[in-house]
């Protein structure tokens, strides 16, 4: 005796490797490429950050869609548990090889943690995390990297365009990543708005 | 004593060794010794003597008194201690002459016995002749009795270090008994007299309804109540209030003064030194208990007054100073949407 849903599940093939057409699918029969770090360590080196940051974002808008594809779009995802919401999420992350993906709570502020990234440059990362859930939500995000917080882990700051520019501003500053954090959850710090 | 009270003696000796000789109970006697007195020059050999004499027991020896004459030069002294102590043991003489020949057969006699004194002097200068026939020839009807070997001394294995204890030598039976030897302390130390069940007397009486509480009815027989005089009236107001605590007085006196004692709680009262010399009142084994006044306070009251601080509390309000309202809000998204909202809304 089998789950209706877990007969599904286990049924459905998330990525196809057609090896006699030399192409390979993913579930929703969207074609991927396999590209190797060092190829994109050396796009994101030799491009600019602007041409680097597009194609990172591009990457994270096709993982948005399957995610919303999955969840019921951008009304069941915003409906979804957060359970649900990062099992999708880390799923297609983690089929596209961009690392191990998990969701934080600080307090009101929700930072994406990346484990295992592909790539240096965690900027990338932001940008692609940005793509994904604005995609999946239909709502404006953007992605704010933090740095590593101590272990490699990537996090990556959700939060509006005007608080991602003071965040930016803060971390140029050489504010660290909870201190940013902390900043957010206090009210006219630093002079700026909650 | 001349020799004629000692040939008595002697005499009276022989007729109680034959008697002994006589009863069924063994006597260990060493014929070849009795033989010894007869003449060697009879005999052929002393061995031949000895057999005969084993041998042919009944036959009397009539001729050997005669032929062997005591030598008038020779001092006997017969020590007559105890016919029992001469009896018991077996008879052994032990002659020995120059003249005569010795002989190979000796009576065996015990070895931790003595010998000396009797046995150096010849015997048959103090025995008559015709009474040593008699006797050997009574002496020839017991069987020999040959002594036994002495058994050798087993070798016992000596006893551990922990077992050597010191043995005590006692004095012999006749010096405790008689002599001046002190008695011997005692080894151990004898058990403590505490020890012991000491049984009580038999005429010892007990009051049997004697439970530890008396009936009061034998106690008003018994107690005869003493009331001290009624004290002079006093106008000080000294310890009234003390005594008023304890009750009724005469409740008092009834249970703790007994008859044959004096009252005392006056005389102790008296040592309470009181200010300005006053005297204390009697009032303890009075009857009435002493009126209490409220309004003047006594010298007792002003001591504790003083001692003690008078302590005075505050009085607080039963409603709380502070008022919490509400709960803190604690932010627990249930959707990815509220999160997102409330991340986007920082």
């Amino acid at each position: 005796m089998t789950d209706a849903s877990s007969t599904a599940a286990s049924t459905e093939r998330h990525v196809t490797f057609d090896l006699a057409t030399g192409q390979v699918r993913s579930g929703a029969d969207e074609r991927l490429v396999l590209v190797p770090p060092a190829a994109l360590d050396d796009l994101a080196s030799s491009v600019s950050l602007e041409a680097a940051t597009r194609f990172a974002r591009a990457i994270g808008v096709a993982i948005g869609k399957r995610v919303a594809r999955k969840l019921g779009f951008i009304d069941g995802v915003l409906g979804a548990s957060l359970e649900a919401f990062v099992s999708e999420l880390a799923l297609e992350v983690a089929l596209s090889g961009w690392g191990s993906l998990s969701i934080e709570r600080w307090g009101r502020a929700m930072i994406v943690a990346v484990e295992h990234t592909p790539v240096a440059d965690h900027r990338l990362i932001a940008v692609l995390v940005e793509g994904a859930i604005e995609t999946a939500s239909g709502k404006a995000a953007h992605g704010v990297s933090l740095g590593s917080l101590g272990g490699g882990v990537a996090r990556i700051l959700v939060a509006s365009e005007k608080t991602a520019e003071r965040a930016r501003g803060w971390i140029a500053e050489g504010v660290s990543g909870q201190e940013v954090i902390s900043r957010l959850q206090t009210p006219g710090a630093d002079g700026s708005q909650a | 004593m001349n020799t004629q009270e000692r040939i008595a003696k002697l005499e009276g000796i022989l007729a109680r060794v034959t008697d002994r000789a006589k009863a069924p109970r063994g006597v260990s006697v060493q014929v070849a010794e009795v033989s010894s007195h007869v003449d060697p020059a009879e005999s052929a050999t002393p061995e031949v003597q000895a057999r005969d004499a084993r041998t042919s027991a009944p036959a009397p020896a009539p001729a050997a008194p005669p032929l062997t004459p005591p030598p008038p030069s020779v001092d006997v002294e017969v020590e007559v201690v105890d016919v029992k102590q001469v009896s018991e043991p077996p008879i052994s003489i032990d002659v020995s002459s120059d003249d005569e020949v010795e002989s190979s057969e000796r009576g065996v006699s015990p070895a931790d016995e003595p010998r000396g004194e009797v046995a150096e002097e010849p015997l048959q200068s103090v025995v008559p002749a015709e009474v040593a026939a008699e006797a050997s020839a009574d002496f020839a009807k017991e069987p020999e009795r040959v002594p036994e070997p002495e058994p050798e001394p087993e070798h016992t294995p000596e006893p551990p270090a922990s077992s050597r204890r010191p043995i005590a030598l006692e004095s012999k039976l006749e010096d405790l008994a008689f002599g001046d030897v002190a008695p011997p302390e005692a080894l151990h130390t004898p058990p403590p007299e505490s020890g012991r069940q000491v049984a009580s007397p038999a005429d010892l009486d007990f009051d049997s309804d004697f439970t530890g509480v008396r009936s009061k009815e034998n106690d008003e027989a018994d107690v005869e109540v003493v009331h001290s005089p009624p004290p002079p009236p006093l106008d000080l107001p000294t310890s009234d209030v003390v005594f008023a605590d304890l009750g009724p007085s005469d409740v008092a006196a009834a249970d703790l003064a007994p008859a044959d004692l004096a009252p005392v709680a006056p005389v102790e009262l008296a040592r309470v030194e009181l200010p300005s010399g006053e005297h204390p009142s009697t009032d303890l084994v009075s009857a009435e208990p002493a009126p209490v006044e409220e309004a003047t306070p006594s010298p007792v009251e002003s001591a504790v007054v003083a001692s003690a601080p008078e302590v005075i509390l505050a009085t607080l309000p039963e409603t709380p100073a502070a008022i919490f309202e509400g709960s803190a809000k604690v932010f627990k998204p249930a959707t990815f949407g509220e999160l997102l909202e409330a991340t986007l809304a920082l």
